[in-house]
């Protein structure tokens, strides 16, 4: 009788374990295809949505929506300008494309907006990327700055979160309205150092930043948040027209900024030696037929090499020799023109 | 003792059974899933190709523009011979990898006949590669000198690097 | 009793094994109809080649007095060919000439089947070239050409796949 007891025991313990070994290795299999299958998705994911940036860049002047994975986008550039967008763990490189985002997107669908760069002619286009999930301010002094105010706010495409404040002082009662991310945009502020100081406490632990555009000094000042406080650290970039405000507005922060300026003038740089050589080619085979097409190209010279000096150091002094460069170009194309020469560009 | 026994064998076979089932069945969905992933390796490869092409279309080096005014599908001469002659420098091929990567460019014009245009404007062709998808499309080529359209083609190779 | 109990395992085995086998055929099913990975982006291939092939060719520059083939097709639609063309041609033959050595030097060199045609105006109808099948896959593209307010004329491209 206590044989047969024990025995039932032993049955019983054998069924347990042997059924506890095939079910781990059953729930094991699964958890590992189930993490192969989401690694598989990240990949997929990501050449797809590569694929859509492509399409959306090349389609300038235009805004649409786009679809969010579950986990949201996030956009990030190294020192080295290593940039990359990120879905879960799988990183993939901008590549050539000048894209400026915040950290993160999630949550409701993205607006993608592409914004053409002219330096004076087509240099590449800018892809701007955010969601209304990131409130902005557009802060301003009515009666000072309302030219630039009025262009900014008309060419923001629709489906954003932007609210205007018509004095500086206003940026003290903003409430903190639950937004992962608040960014201040000040046209030409003096010192919105203190408007920032004084915001409201509890945007102390929130996602909070800034810029100001001076347009007189070709320069956007970067203000980023210390983490758990209201203190803002700043540093300044050039910039070359209003698609670089838009630039500005858009990105996660200055090194993201400053990457697209490096990537964008290398590619100035590259675009003016092509047109370059083709108005000379130009000039050598029109001047038998038409005497009276000479072109003056000594500005591309400086268009040449100031934007290539400009990408290994970012220095404001080269912006406003590429800027007369620029026009100089441009007053050239329109007398070609006038004289019904091929034109320049 | 024999009915223990027989118990016994038939607990093994059922094993037997169940373990070839087993296998049978994750041969069978492992063999699916190699070939759904070989599907999405391709239709990557595809759409990498794609992409080649749009970004060789949409080229601000080549396009043709007129007051500023870009005209779709269509590559100016003069800068085509331009960014061939500059994408023989080292430097350049470097920095437009990031654009073309392991791909072949050529323009070719078709008509007028008696006039032949035709440039390999952009080589990189990997040592190994396992695939090679070719796309061509046809574009308008602009003479800026005798400001006229010729009609031409653009073919684009993009090869897959083999791992 | 015993005998009882042994056919109801021996009918449960048949089920499991049936149930095995239908869930088998189904992912062979599902193995078996999808498309395959090319046929998608051939599609949108072609489509692209034959709008690209309408846009480049309308705008191409022909030697009759520098016309572009558009401005030709507006001539004949408008007045049956009345611009002489190189070679004595009227307009429409001249046009149809120069569209046919375009798609000589493309969709029939890459060895596609494709139906070029023209719709609208007596005169342009009478131009097309390759052949119609109309139950047979394909991408198209139709490209209206405006000749005068409120007459246009549109050219379609079809390319079979």
């Amino acid at each position: 009788m206590k044989k047969r007891g024990f025995e039932m025991q032993f049955h019983w313990i054998f069924i347990l374990i042997a059924g506890a070994v095939i079910l781990a290795f059953f729930f094991s299999v699964v958890a590992k295809q189930k993490s192969l299958s989401e690694q598989k998705l990240s990949i997929t994911l990501s050449e797809n949505i590569e694929a859509v940036f492509s399409g959306a860049i090349e389609s300038k002047g235009t805004a649409q929506l786009l679809a969010m994975p579950k986990g949201g986008l996030s956009f990030s550039c190294s020192e080295a300008c290593d940039c990359n967008f990120w879905i879960d763990d799988k990183a993939t490189s901008f590549s050539d494309k000048i894209l400026f985002a915040p950290s993160l997107i999630e949550g409701q669908d993205a607006v993608a907006w592409s914004n053409e760069w002219k330096m004076p002619f087509r240099i590449t286009n800018f892809l701007y990327i955010t969601n209304p999930n990131i409130k902005y301010y557009l802060v301003y002094e009515a009666g000072k700055n309302d030219r630039l105010f009025d262009r900014i706010n008309k060419s923001f495409p629709p489906g954003l979160n932007v609210a205007v404040l018509r004095d500086p002082n206003e940026v003290e009662d903003v409430p903190y309205e639950g937004y992962p991310e608040t960014k201040f945009i000040f046209l030409d502020v003096v010192n919105p150092e203190i408007n920032l100081m004084g915001m409201d406490s509890d945007f102390k632990r929130e996602e909070v930043s800034a810029i100001n555009i001076q347009p007189n000094a070709n320069s956007i000042t970067f203000y980023e948040k210390t983490p758990k406080e209201i203190e803002f650290t700043s540093k300044s970039s050039p910039f070359a027209g209003e698609p670089w405000i838009f630039a500005a507005i858009f990105a996660a922060d200055k090194q993201m900024y400053d990457c697209g300026l490096r990537a964008a003038f290398l590619k100035l740089s590259h675009v003016a030696q092509v047109i370059y050589g083709r108005a000379k080619m130009i000039q050598a085979n029109i001047t038998q037929i038409k005497p009276e097409c000479t072109y003056l190209l000594d500005s591309f010279d400086v268009l040449i090499e100031s934007s290539k000096s400009f990408v290994n150091q970012l220095d404001f002094s080269s912006i406003s020799g590429i800027a007369q460069a620029a026009d100089d170009i441009e007053r050239e194309n329109k007398n070609i023109i006038l004289l019904s020469c091929p034109e320049i560009y | 003792m024999r009915r223990a026994q027989i118990k016994m064998f038939e607990t093994m076979a059922v094993l037997v059974i169940f373990f070839f089932l087993l296998v049978g069945g994750a041969a069978f969905y492992f063999q699916i899933q190699k070939s759904s992933i070989k599907r999405d390796l391709e239709r990557q490869e595809q759409l990498r190709a794609f992409q080649v092409v749009q970004k060789a279309l949409f080229l601000p080096e080549l396009d043709c523009s007129f007051v500023s005014i870009q005209k779709d599908n269509c590559f100016d001469k003069l800068k085509v011979i331009n960014l061939q002659e500059l994408l023989k420098q080292e430097k350049f091929m470097i920095d437009y990898f990031n654009v073309f990567g392991f791909s072949e460019i050529k323009i070719m014009q078709l008509y007028p006949v008696n006039d032949t245009f035709s440039y390999t404007l952009y080589q990189n062709i990997p040592e190994k590669y396992k695939s090679v998808i070719s796309t061509q499309s046809p574009i308008l080529l602009f003479d800026a000198v005798q400001n006229r359209y010729n009609f031409g083609v653009v073919e684009v190779d993009v090869y897959a690097e083999e791992q | 009793m015993q005998k009882s109990n042994k056919s109801q395992m021996e009918i449960m085995g048949l089920v499991i094994i049936v149930i095995l086998v239908a869930i088998g055929m189904l992912f062979a099913v599902q193995f078996l109809l999808k498309k395959p990975a090319g046929r998608e982006t051939a599609a949108v291939k072609e489509s692209t080649i034959a709008a690209n092939f309408l846009n480049a060719m309308l705008s191409t520059t022909t030697d009759c007095y520098n016309r572009n083939i558009r401005e030709l097709l507006q001539d004949c639609a408008l007045t049956g060919g009345t611009t002489r063309c190189p070679g004595q041609r009227n307009s429409c033959d001249y046009a149809a000439d120069q569209i046919r050595i375009m798609l000589d030097k493309t969709l029939s060199t890459w060895n596609k089947d494709y139906y070029f045609s023209i719709k609208g105006a007596p005169g342009v109808e009478a131009i097309s070239f390759g052949n119609s099948c109309p139950e047979c896959e394909r991408e198209a593209k139709i490209h209206p050409v405006p000749v005068r307010p409120g007459f246009e004329i549109q050219l379609t491209l079809e390319i079979y796949s």
